[in-house]
């Protein structure tokens, strides 16, 4: 009723004065897609077309189900559509040339969005991948990024699935490995060692999401005798001898998406898979971190966004004493509440992907950020609807599930808060 | 209101920490086996029946009838009616760390029991207790009159002559299993007369039909179910009538009561692990209970549940003697506050165990699960919200 007092109001205006108000009838996902560049737009569409056509169809029956889920048929149209070669333009890759250009993290962060507003597994599924690639283009070796990451992209865009993974948590070692002063002590457990022509790794990583099918993994290990600061990256290959994938981790939601542990017992690694420079692990890894970061952050905001959603479905549909849900004063304050929650964190998660190279406090602060608002707002879905928020059925549980990994996976959001500090810390804390 | 906290003259105090100690002891050898990773995130849930039966059998749990070593001094044993809801709330807490399902359980069966005894009604084994719903925001029916609830409940009674005929239907239903009878109590109407009733229905009667709520998030141990009844016919004889609504609103205000402490339970279970797990765990070379991050997680976990176990002791210091009016309200902020104070706790536990809290094994995310499952039961929040607005407006 207001918003139609409000249009009359606006058509009683002469013209300059109707030009400059935004009285589009329009959903805040299209106002904020109008707000971005054409390339993005068309880039944010596609996305969401993909969501919606191959994601809602098998998010809640995948959660449910996991034991029966064979996710290579998904993956496949993914990387079909496209999705699996975004750090490589065309004709091999299917990179924005804009973004490339322009912004290293957004496309990813519009991606990471509208997968996972649908689901939260299924879109980690999909986005580990770039995870994987990330440590190839950010270790700084041209030839290595044309061969492998060239490799990989047209494998998925034309030829058999070719996944990578990220492996860097150690069963002694996860939030030290993702805060300075904690590497320093971290008790490692993945060491290599130099032999003729290469190393011969051992040791086990842990949560490694798509470790267990992934073909490549982008693996960190300290040099045999030496700490952290020996960190190496390696190009493992799953094929490698030696090399096997340990237990399949059970976890509380994101559950589509695959979390291993790795074994490896004297896999020999070539000098030629060595990404970037033997110890210079340790900054690959920060570096990745603080692209990964924001891609968590817009991770949270899509599981805040599917949650929004439900709630919101729920109530258009539910009605109490003849009367929809969504008619209610109480529920309409709620929902705006959630709808700021979403577009506060949408701000934040924007904002620190649009500097060409992210930096750690933007983007570290993006991930608290969206991921406690990601919480937060599955929490206050699950009290509107109350008992029928607890039923699988409705998908809002699974959000609120979907949305505690957020908190914890890149760095719990207490290294987080001490990585932002750090980050500062010579230029205005000291 | 007289407080009774303590049972003096009924219950002592060493009376009162022997039965702790009993409860407590049950969790930890009957209760925590059950809840082997092994078998499962909810543990095994085949071995719930014999759980409960065990708990019976000690007298932790409450059946009706003569005999039932937990009808008296049990979780919402007859004693309730004496001194308060003490003593059940902190046996509940007891069992609810090891588990909130079951501790649920003992809840809902207590509360069957307790119905029964406080109308006077005679029950045989294991009983639930059916409040009538209202089918809006204010589903707290007990505060409103007995005319105004009959209009908007959704299970009434209506009386045709020396029968009072029960349908209607109650979605999301907490009890444990094996329940033999259902204690109902229903807003009717008589001519232009209306009373709260309450009456005993058996669960195997064919006009009852009980469907499980499938796919809950956590609380697996107990049984969430949609009841419907058709045109049940219950003389006179058998049918208890609440003219004040004193007592409705005494079983409502106990039933949150009761959830706020399975709640609490599962917070202070929460709270033990992440200490344990503090002082074993080494991060950055040192245990993670040296880290401040850790520290004020853990803190503030222990200072949302000392909080919340302050609202508890205050309400279960009451006696139902005292007056019903004025605790449904306390009782709702006590589910609100409680609820979000103790999933709170529980999350920021989980957080200490970083990854591994997120994983079955541990047990921590199953917390979350029935805690978050728990603080979405008994209506959403703003209903809690409305009925705290409701009370004020009538004290003014």
């Amino acid at each position: 009723m207001i918003q139609t007092d409000f249009r009359h109001a606006i058509s009683t205006l002469k013209p300059l004065g109707r030009w400059l108000v935004n009285a589009y009838n329009i959903s805040t996902w299209e106002h904020d897609t109008k707000t971005l560049p054409a390339s993005y737009r068309s880039l944010r569409r596609k996305y969401r077309a993909f969501a919606r056509e191959h994601l809602v169809p098998i998010a809640l029956g995948v959660d449910r189900d996991i034991g029966h889920f064979d996710p290579y048929p998904l993956l496949k149209k993914a990387g079909r559509a496209g999705l699996l070669s975004e750090f490589m333009v065309k004709p091999i890759g299917s990179a924005s040339f804009y973004g490339l250009l322009h912004h290293m993290t957004f496309p990813a962060v519009l991606k990471a969005e509208e997968l996972t507003s649908v689901c939260g597994g299924l879109g980690l599924l999909i986005l580990d991948h770039d995870l994987g690639v990330a440590p190839i283009m950010l270790a700084g070796d041209l030839f290595q990024y044309l061969k492998w990451m060239g490799k990989i992209a047209y494998a998925n865009r034309y030829g058999d699935l070719c996944l990578a993974a990220f492996a860097i948590t150690e069963p002694s070692a996860g939030s030290d490995v993702e805060d300075s002063d904690g590497a320093a002590k971290a008790r490692l457990s993945t060491f290599a060692r130099p032999v003729d022509n290469g190393y011969i790794i051992n040791g086990r990583k842990v949560f490694i999401s798509n470790g267990g099918i992934a073909k490549y993994i982008t693996l960190f290990a300290a040099i045999k005798g030496e700490g952290a600061e020996s960190w190496t990256c390696f190009l493992v290959d799953k094929d490698m001898k030696g090399f096997s994938v340990g237990r399949h981790e059970k976890k509380m939601g994101q559950r589509a998406s695959d979390a291993s542990e790795l074994v490896l017992e004297d896999v020999f690694v070539p000098n030629s898979r060595v990404l970037g420079r033997v110890r210079s692990g340790w900054a690959i890894n920060r570096n990745v971190l603080a692209y990964s970061r924001v891609g968590v952050a817009a991770i949270s905001l899509g599981i805040a966004r599917g949650a929004l959603e439900m709630a919101i479905d729920f109530c258009k549909t539910h009605s109490l004493a003849g009367k929809r849900l969504m008619d209610y004063q109480d529920i309409q304050l709620a929902v705006a509440d959630m709808m700021i929650d979403v577009a506060a964190a949408r701000g934040i998660t924007w904002q620190a992907a649009r500097s060409f190279i992210p930096y750690q406090g933007a983007t570290a602060s993006a991930k608290v950020f969206a991921s406690d608002t990601a919480y937060r707002v599955g929490n206050r879905a699950m009290e509107l609807v109350g008992d029928y928020g607890y039923v699988n059925e409705y998908g809002i549980e699974k959000t609120l599930r979907d949305a505690r990994l957020t908190q914890i996976y890149e760095g719990t959001n207490q290294v987080n808060r001490l990585a932002l500090i750090e980050w500062q810390l010579d230029s205005e804390l000291s | 209101m007289s407080s009774n906290r303590d049972g003096k003259g009924i219950l002592s105090t060493e009376e009162q920490k022997a039965i702790e100690a009993l409860a407590s002891a049950f969790a930890k050898k009957t209760v925590q086996p059950m809840l082997s990773p092994a078998a499962g995130p909810d543990g095994d849930l085949s071995k719930v029946a014999a759980v409960l039966a065990e708990g019976a059998r000690i007298g932790l749990l409450a059946e009706h009838g003569d005999g039932r070593p937990g009808a008296e001094m049990g979780i919402w044993g007859k004693v309730t009616l004496s001194i308060g809801p003490g003593l059940s709330v902190g046996l509940l807490k007891h069992i609810s760390e090891a588990c909130g399902g079951i501790g649920a359980c003992f809840h809902a069966a207590g509360l069957g029991s307790l119905a029964a005894d406080l109308f006077g009604l005679t029950g045989n084994g294991r009983l639930a207790c059916i409040i009538s719903d209202f089918d809006d925001f204010h589903v707290m029916p007990c505060l409103s009159s007995a005319e105004t609830a009959f209009k908007r409940a959704t299970i009434k009674g209506e009386w045709k002559g020396t029968s009072l005929v029960i349908e209607g239907s109650k979605k999301f239903q907490l009890q444990a299993c094996q329940t033999a009878s259902y204690v109902l109590i229903v807003p009717s109407r008589s001519g232009n007369t209306y009373t709260w009733v309450a009456t005993i229905i058996p669960a195997s009667d064919d006009r009852l039909k009980t469907s499980k709520v499938k796919g809950q998030m956590g609380m697996r141990a107990v049984e969430i179910n949609t009841i419907e009844i058709d045109n049940i016919s219950i003389d006179k004889q058998y049918v208890a009538s609440d003219d004040n609504n004193n007592y409705v609103q005494l079983m409502y205000a106990y039933n949150l009561v009761g959830m706020t402490a399975v709640l609490t339970g599962i917070a202070r279970g929460a709270i033990a692990s992440a200490f344990s797990y503090a002082r074993e765990r080494y991060q950055g070379g040192d245990l993670i209970i040296r880290h401040p991050a850790i520290r004020l997680l853990i803190a503030e976990s222990e200072m949302q549940v000392i909080a919340i176990e302050s609202m508890l002791d205050g309400i279960a210091g009451h006696t139902p003697n005292d007056t019903p009016q004025g605790l449904v309200p306390y009782a709702a902020a006590l589910k609100w506050i409680g609820s979000r104070g103790c999933v709170q706790a529980i999350t920021d536990c989980l957080q200490v165990f970083g990854g591994y809290g997120y994983m079955e094994d541990y047990g921590m995310e199953k917390r979350l699960r029935d805690g978050q499952t728990l603080k979405s039961m008994a209506g959403p929040s703003v209903t809690h919200q409305h009925t705290v607005m409701d009370a004020r407006e009538a004290w003014s």
